[in-house]
């Protein structure tokens, strides 16, 4: 009696292991968490909360760290590192999305697409900025615009018409004639950026602009770019002198621009939703214009931008339900909401267009980032965190007069073309 | 003359028992989050990561890499620069400090608490005050400078000149004050009829400090060295929070290498090198301290 015992325990032991092979039990959902930094907590927690509804199958559950002190990325790592606790991750930034694919983290997404006859009709190119060596790890949820965001009660205090479509040439010159000090003493500077993308970590960008990446052999019109910061910074001190930039950060700046001492702040529309939500200044009076553009070479309206992409990670159980939720997120449902929140998806049909515009206080042009071209200046390259930590460095020195605009081009090229292998 | 073990009476051996009863929590935790992760980091330095959790051997590879690297070159200079500026101002300016503090008796009390202070302050705080006070034109240093005449102010943060200089300053403050706790300790255990004896003898000012407080507050200046030199090897997170490297790799160090290679790039190998590297340097500058603390270091039981 005692071995058919054993032995009927052993059967349901090993029925039981079966079970916990095969999945869930009836009525049991799958889990999957989805991690992303904390800027996005404006509308992924709702995605993530209507797509749950939508559901009898999938669970997803939502995690969000500050990027600030890399809190983001640690947690990440640890997560990566264990192998568990993360099926769907944010990819904060190109440098990161590519050690991700680097590292085999990322699983690659071209196969479950074509299986899924998944359709990226309503994301232009948006798909393709994503790819490396013609695959595809993530897909894009979210897209971002450059623009001019004006105070335009500084216009109005300096007698000078609102900015509709600046070359650049102009957008410098205009610059200058808003930089003053006021009779009670407060500054006033003509314009800035967000220091990243404007500036320093991301200074492929403008180059974007005249569809030139810093993978080419050559980038002709890349010492203008410089030029134009020189300018800025130095000759005409028509911008905030870097050391303040750096100590103040984009949130400092934000809070020079609402307080009138920043005339134009070159900005993504993903400031919109931060000016949206966060100005408590009710008096605040502010609108939107294209980014400025060199006549020669480009349209107005031409800009520059990139996508912020969603990938499943290799060791995720459950990669077609995980799909599926990706393709919620960055689809029309997800988009609706992200744009409802002021900032532009990357999928984009009528509706999405109108929840967009819907977002805006009446009287803020926000077809400038709907109807604007942007390029896109994503360093499509593995390369990319090495080029990105060179470029800083040297266009650091420039900014900070410790180095002239030629001697700071020529390293610069000398070092890409070196970290290229070109 | 001690017992043997053997010959231990079983009071003895129950107390030895309770003693290293006591130890335990403690040695689990140094084993398990000391030396584990020491002896893991060694060993990842010889390997390669393909993932978070494959590894390859590659012998000595991640050390040659080390030699070739520029960014391991300035890390390593600024590191050395940092520590034997940053720590012998700290340990002198707290010295000073101290002997002014037990001069003062009673009423050094509130200057004590003030100088420790910016030890107890979290570091993100201090950051942003120094960083907003290090502003070329707007900060309160330059400002000051300015109304003192002085129009050529340094360009404090935003300098690869001044950079790392100005950093020392923050660190400087920030440890004054935990240092001069521990001098201050040392002070008041000289006994004061040295003193008495040192005044009989004719000995004032200088000569007393030299020869009387000097030599008995020794073991705590050793101390304070060694914990101050290790503690600035390991200086990361004002440089993260205020200049996060630069400006143009003028502040990077070995730690923020580290973190650079090892959370930022998921090399974890590199990474684990760096820091082998990084524990080589701290072992050896203490070893070359203690080498010469029978020079200078006085204990008054020696004899």
């Amino acid at each position: 009696m005692k071995k058919y015992m054993s032995l009927w325990v052993a059967f349901m032991m090993l029925l039981g292991c079966l079970g916990m092979a095969s999945g869930l039990a009836d009525g049991e959902k799958v889990e999957l968490n989805y991690m992303t930094w904390n800027t996005e907590d404006t509308y992924s927690p709702l995605i993530v909360e209507a797509f749950n509804a939508s559901q009898d199958r999938i669970h997803v559950n939502y995690l969000s760290e500050a990027t600030k002190g890399e809190a983001f990325q640690s947690k990440v790592m640890s997560l990566l590192a264990a192998e568990e606790g993360l099926d769907i991750l944010g990819i904060y930034s190109n440098e990161l999305y590519m050690n991700y694919i680097n590292l085999g983290y990322l699983e690659p997404l071209s196969a479950m697409m074509t299986a899924h006859n998944y359709d990226t009709e309503g994301m232009g190119d948006c798909v393709n900025q994503l790819k490396v060596d013609d695959e595809c790890y993530a897909l894009p949820h979210r897209k971002s615009v450059e623009a001019i965001f004006y105070n335009t009660e500084i216009f109005d205090e300096a007698g000078i018409p609102y900015p509709d479509k600046l070359t650049w040439e102009e957008f410098m010159d205009l610059a200058k004639k808003l930089t003053f000090v006021r009779p009670d003493g407060r500054n006033c500077v003509g314009a800035a950026g967000d220091i990243r993308r404007w500036a320093v970590d991301e200074i492929q960008a403008p180059a974007a602009q005249y569809g030139e990446a810093m993978t080419d052999d050559e980038l002709p019109h890349f010492k203008e770019c410089l030029e134009r910061l020189y300018r800025l910074f130095i000759t005409d001190k028509s911008t905030m002198d870097y050391a303040e930039m750096v100590a103040v950060g984009n949130g400092g700046m934000k809070f020079n621009f609402i307080n009138g001492e920043m005339a134009m702040f070159i900005l993504s529309d993903f400031a919109l939703t931060a000016l949206v939500n966060g100005t408590d200044i009710p008096d605040f009076k502010w609108n939107i214009t294209y980014l400025p553009y060199d006549p020669e070479y480009m349209e107005p309206g031409t800009s520059y931008g990139k996508v912020s992409g969603t990938g499943i990670t290799t060791f995720c159980k459950h990669k077609e339900e995980a799909f599926e939720f990706l393709s919620y997120l960055c689809g029309p449902e997800g988009a609706k909401i992200i744009a409802s929140k002021g900032t532009l998806p990357a999928y984009t049909n009528d509706e999405v267009k109108e929840a967009f515009r819907n977002s805006m206080a009446p009287g803020i042009d926000v077809d400038v980032f709907t109807n604007s071209k942007p390029q896109d200046y994503i360093i499509h390259s593995t390369k990319a965190p090495d080029l990105i930590e060179m470029s800083r460095a040297e266009i650091e020195l420039m900014l900070i007069g410790e180095q002239d605009i030629d001697t700071t081009y020529e390293k610069w090229n000398a070092q890409r073309k070196e970290i290229l292998g070109k | 003359m001690q017992r043997s073990g053997k010959q231990l009476s079983a009071r003895a051996r129950k107390q030895r028992i309770v003693g290293y009863a006591f130890i335990i929590p403690n040695l689990v935790g140094f084993v398990l989050f000391n030396a584990y992760p020491t002896v893991y980091g060694l060993v990842l330095s010889f390997m390669r990561n393909k993932t978070l959790r494959e590894y390859t051997f590659v012998g000595l590879e991640n050390f040659q890499q080390m030699l070739t690297d520029k960014y391991i070159s300035i890390a390593l200079k600024n590191n050395l620069a940092y520590s034997f500026t940053t720590v012998p101002a700290t340990i002198l300016l707290a010295l000073l400090c101290s002997v002014l503090v037990y001069n003062l008796g009673r009423k050094g009390g509130f200057f004590r608490n003030a100088l420790f202070l910016p030890h107890i302050t979290a570091s993100i705080a201090v950051a942003t005050v120094w960083k907003t006070m290090f502003l070329p034109d707007k900060g309160l240093i330059n400002v000051i400078l300015h109304q003192f005449g002085i129009s050529n102010t340094p360009r404090w943060l935003i300098s690869t000149k001044t950079a790392l200089f100005s950093i020392g300053i923050v660190s400087v403050w920030q440890k004054l004050g935990y240092t001069m706790l521990f001098i201050l300790v040392g002070l008041q255990g000289v006994p004061k009829e040295l003193y008495e004896v040192g005044d009989l003898e004719g000995a004032t000012g200088w000569k007393r400090f030299r020869f009387i407080t000097f030599p008995l507050i020794s073991p705590s200046l050793f101390f304070v060295l060694i914990t101050n030199m290790i503690d600035s090897f390991k200086v990361y997170d004002l440089i993260l929070q205020m200049t996060e490297g630069g400006p143009a790799n003028s502040t990077i160090v070995l730690v923020y290498r580290i973190y650079q290679e090892g959370i930022l790039r998921l090399n974890t190998g590199y990474s684990s090198a760096i820091a082998m590297l990084l524990l080589g340097l701290v072992l050896i500058v203490t070893a070359i301290q203690f080498v010469f603390e029978r020079k200078w270091v006085y204990y008054s039981d020696a004899a």
